[in-house]
């Protein structure tokens, strides 16, 4: 596929651009947000701050310790986008290697990586996260690499089966009979033909990390010096909010991680729908 | 002339995975019988075609040939140019894959769609890091393509296969494959997918290249008639097992085996036999899993014997070299 | 007894950018009782779509824009869509290209067999088998396989399943579309042994779409040879392969080596086929053709018939 035929694509798609559009905005707060808007965790506000609906002021009202509900969450969106694309990303060369690796070999390293990525998807991940979280402690690079180290079964997978497709290739029998390694195999015939299965899998793998991420967060392993949206819900639900009817408190990080996942979501069926000639519509 | 490349006792045989209960149960190990003792020799400059039906081995033992399998299925020797490929090791001598190269069935299938045909040709020099100088390998890579028909050869390094036609994609697959100039060339099946305008360019360019750089060709392919109109010798194949070997003329004019009888008699001739009796073989070649006891040929032999049910034939030679793997060697030569 | 008449069969197909790709450009043949007709030609030269046309089967962006079938003297074209639902299957039948590798693999042959039957004759279940057990046994295969499924028969044998499928409803003309390619030579004599006899037996007319000219003595009474979506040569087998009077044929005949002949390379027919969006003035086949003279590209040849040998070329029919 040309890759100006693959961009016509995807912006002719309806979700891929919807998904594309409310992706951007969010990068764009999170690159320009925490330069402009200033938030320090540590200032809490007066006495008469505290739980205040959104004013001209507070844009989105305060927090039960007098701190802006707005900055919080221009702030968290950062945090938010870097641990899910983090995580990802250590998720993804995980379930990359593994996947060609035990799909190329096959035989009894197939065997062995497919037994440990069974064991992985079965394994009750959020329990698992929890565990690990309050082993290593509460830090942000702690939350990337617990979530990145649960979440590659999946793409080990998906990687596998197409690897196992891409060996029976003729071009790969035609590159073994000239003597290639199997390094050069991987790299030039069987990584790049994969390639755009594993990204699209990325960006659907993105909004489960940033998912997984809230929900550790809100849980109260989350870092508390880089609050993310998770965090914000966290400290919304200790102090209360609910059941004092502090919407402003809750509902803005809770839409904003909605936002932000069904943007990737949207983005992710596109690309499926790209890549996967399938389920192109005619 | 002396061989250039020659096989003895070569035995090709898969083993088929067994499942869990099969392992438990301590079942004993099935084997496909691919290959079953192939000796066979090619000269410098000859064709030699080997000619089966699917299911014959004949690709297998192309393979075989080029080292593509697994060591532990292959038994048999195999000496190129006087020396074995394989070193005391077991490890196959790097020089020779510089001197063989093969040639694929499907040319859609062969290129890889992402690379440009600049890359596909580069890729045998890459890794036989025949140069570094970009200049040099950006040459021979234009040299390649001349010798194969693709001329002018620099309008073809940026092209991918999906803007070749199959006629043009096939000539890039002989292109990779005279990049290194080697001595002998494994063709599988080259032409059958082609359309028929095209096949005899292909096949005029294989043999122009025989004449000018004394390539040999191991010509695989089902269909006898090309086989005749092309090669040298012809080795016919049935089930794994050679059945007759000989000069081209003679296997086709005086067939002494019965299957080669048959499958020439099926040939389509070109002239009308509509209302004529053919004698046409019952069944299809079964399976080698369970291989036929004696000669394999047996069940579906019209002059089938008991003793052919039971009693594997010897390979029989002619002093011209013309074989014929069969009990009843004098009866069929004398018809 | 003509029961298929084809004239001056035009069929175009739109393609985006308004675009037209002139499939089949003024086809015309007939089909008696008991005959069997191949059409033969390089891909894309036209031979399906004619065919596919003959029940109605193309796809959307294709039409007949000219010309009239007449299968029993009664128009197909004009036909209303309950006319061609009961043309097709029980009329003409075709076995597709390929179809043999789309059986169902998960439905046994007698269920895929009886869906068939059911699906066009509106049996009860009972009788759909007793008949799937009567096709089978018509292709030769042993009624015991009946509840088999698709991976336990061979390749031939499920070519032969498609046949019977073909059969089901006891169609006047069967059309096969490649009905032998990707079978060993072996099986593709005894499928077209089987269609020999089932022929004779069952009286029926047969359209063979091939590419190989080599089959045709096996099986064929008449052959259309076909380029760029016309029918360029037309005769009997015995004249096409002795006599043959088109270049094309002719090049076309000399590109299979044959056992018996003259052993020699096969011949190759330069150039490539022609662009169907563009129709050129004169012969279609000039530009590739080894004899053109300068009157070949300025003016279509007409039709020259000898002892109903057609055929279309300036040549006045020298041979080789």
């Amino acid at each position: 596929m040309k890759k100006n035929s693959f961009i016509k694509l995807f912006i002719k798609n309806k979700m891929g651009r919807i998904g594309m559009i409310i992706f951007m905005i969010f990068v764009m707060v999170a690159l320009v947000g925490p330069v402009i808007v200033q938030y320090d965790p540590q200032d809490f506000g007066e006495k008469e701050d505290v739980l205040q609906p959104p004013s001209l002021t507070h844009f989105l009202g305060t927090d039960d310790l007098g701190r802006d509900v707005f900055k919080a969450i221009v702030a968290g969106s950062r945090v938010s986008l870097i641990v899910g694309i983090m995580a990802t990303l250590i998720s993804m060369v995980i379930g990359t290697s593994l996947g060609i690796t035990s799909g190329y070999f096959g035989g009894r390293i197939d065997d062995f990586l497919m037994r440990l990525t069974d064991i992985f998807l079965v394994l009750p991940w959020l329990p698992l996260m929890l565990v690990l979280a309050a082993l290593l402690g509460a830090s942000i690079w702690n939350i990337i690499l617990v979530i990145g180290v649960t979440g590659w079964a999946g793409t080990a997978r998906i990687v596998r089966a197409q690897t196992l497709t891409e060996k029976e290739r003729q071009y790969i029998e035609r590159a073994k009979s000239i003597g290639a390694s199997h390094f050069h195999i991987i790299k030039h015939h069987i990584f790049p033909n994969v390639f755009p299965l594993i990204f699209a899998n990325t960006i659907l793998v993105t909004a489960v990390s940033i998912l997984s991420e809230t929900t550790l967060s809100f849980l109260g392993m989350g870092d508390v010096s880089k609050p993310s949206w998770g965090t914000t819900l966290h400290f919304a639900f200790e102090s209360g909010a609910l059941s004092n009817k502090a919407y402003w408190y809750f509902v803005p990080p809770g839409l904003c991680v909605l936002l932000l996942v069904l943007s990737f979501t949207l983005m992710g069926f596109a690309l499926d729908e790209i890549v996967n000639p399938k389920l192109r519509e005619r | 002339m002396k061989p250039l490349l020659k096989l003895e006792h070569i035995e090709v045989k898969f083993p088929i995975k067994r499942s869990l209960l099969e392992v438990i149960r301590n079942t004993p190990q099935k084997l496909v019988h691919a290959v079953n003792n192939i000796s066979l020799e090619v000269a410098e400059g000859e064709i030699l075609a080997i000619v089966g039906e699917s299911g014959s081995g004949k690709t297998t033992l192309g393979k075989a040939v080029n080292a593509l399998h697994d060591s532990d299925v292959v038994k048999g020797q195999i000496t190129f140019n006087g020396q074995s490929i394989f070193d005391s090791k077991g490890k196959l001598l790097p020089e020779y894959r510089k001197d063989i190269s093969m040639i694929f069935q499907d040319p859609y299938q062969s290129l890889n769609p992402k690379h440009t045909i600049e890359k596909i040709i580069a890729e045998p020099l890459m890794i036989h890091k025949v140069t570094k100088d970009k200049v040099e390998m950006r040459n021979l890579i234009i040299e390649a393509l001349n010798h194969a028909g693709l001329s002018p050869g620099e309008s073809f390094l940026n092209r991918y296969p999906h803007e070749l036609s199959g006629g043009q994609r096939q000539r890039v697959v002989i292109a990779s494959a005279l990049v290194l100039n080697p001595k002998l060339i494994i063709a599988d099946e080259p032409v059958s997918m082609l359309d028929v305008s095209v096949r005899s360019d292909i096949l005029r360019l294989m043999m122009k290249l025989r004449e000018e750089k004394k390539i040999s060709y191991l010509f695989i392919t089902h269909d006898i008639s090309l086989a005749w109109a092309i090669s040298d010798h012809i080795a016919v194949m049935y089930l794994g097992t050679m059945m007759e070997y000989g000069k081209a003329d003679e296997v086709i004019e005086k067939p002494l085996n019965p299957y080669t009888q048959a499958l020439i008699n099926v040939m389509p001739k070109m002239h009308v036999r509509r209302n004529e009796k053919r004698v046409l073989l019952k069944g299809e070649t079964p399976n080698p899993i369970d291989m036929p006891s004696g000669c394999s040929f047996h069940p579906r032999c019209p002059k089938a014997q008991s003793i052919c049910k039971n009693v594997k034939p010897m390979p029989d030679w002619d002093k011209h070299g013309h074989m014929n793997y069969c009990h009843f060697n004098e009866e069929a030569s004398h018809e | 007894m003509e029961i298929l008449n084809v004239k001056d069969l035009k069929i175009e197909f739109n393609l985006s950018g308004h675009r037209k790709l002139h499939a089949v450009n003024g086809v015309s043949f007939s089909l008696n009782k008991g005959e069997t007709l191949a059409l033969v030609g390089e891909s894309g030269s036209g031979k399906t779509t004619t065919a596919l046309s003959l029940m109605k089967l193309l796809p959307d962006n294709g039409s007949i824009v000219e010309g009239e079938i007449l299968y029993k003297n009664q128009s197909v074209i004009n036909a209303s869509a309950e006319k061609i639902r009961s043309l097709r299957w029980k009329e003409i039948s075709i076995i597709f290209q390929g179809a043999m590798n789309a059986l169902n693999p998960v439905l046994t042959i007698e269920k895929q067999l009886m869906d068939v039957i059911m699906h066009h004759d509106h049996l009860e279940e009972n009788e759909a088998r007793i008949r799937a057990e009567e096709l089978l046994k018509m292709v030769e295969i042993d009624v015991t396989r009946l509840k088999q499924y698709p991976h336990q028969f061979s390749g031939g044998m499920r070519q032969r399943v498609m046949i019977a499928m073909a059969l089901a409803c006891n169609p006047k003309i069967v059309i096969g579309d490649e009905p032998t390619t990707a079978l060993d030579v072996m099986v593709q004599a005894q499928i077209f042994d089987l269609l020999e006899r089932l022929k004779k037996v069952l009286e029926l007319s047969m359209i063979i779409i091939t590419h190989d000219l080599s089959i045709l003595g096996d099986t064929c009474d008449k052959v259309a040879v076909m380029y760029a979506g016309e029918i360029v040569e037309y005769g009997e087998v015995q004249d096409i392969y002795c006599h043959p009077k088109h270049p094309y044929t002719q090049k076309l005949l000399s590109s299979y080596p044959v056992i018996g002949g003259k052993k020699a390379l096969p011949e190759s027919i330069p150039g490539i086929p022609m662009d169907m969006t563009q129709i050129p003035v004169g012969c279609k086949f000039a530009p590739r053709c080894h004899k053109a003279m300068p009157i070949c590209f300025e003016e279509a040849p007409i039709q020259k018939v000898e002892n109903g040998h057609r055929y279309f070329c300036h040549l006045g029919g020298e041979s080789l």
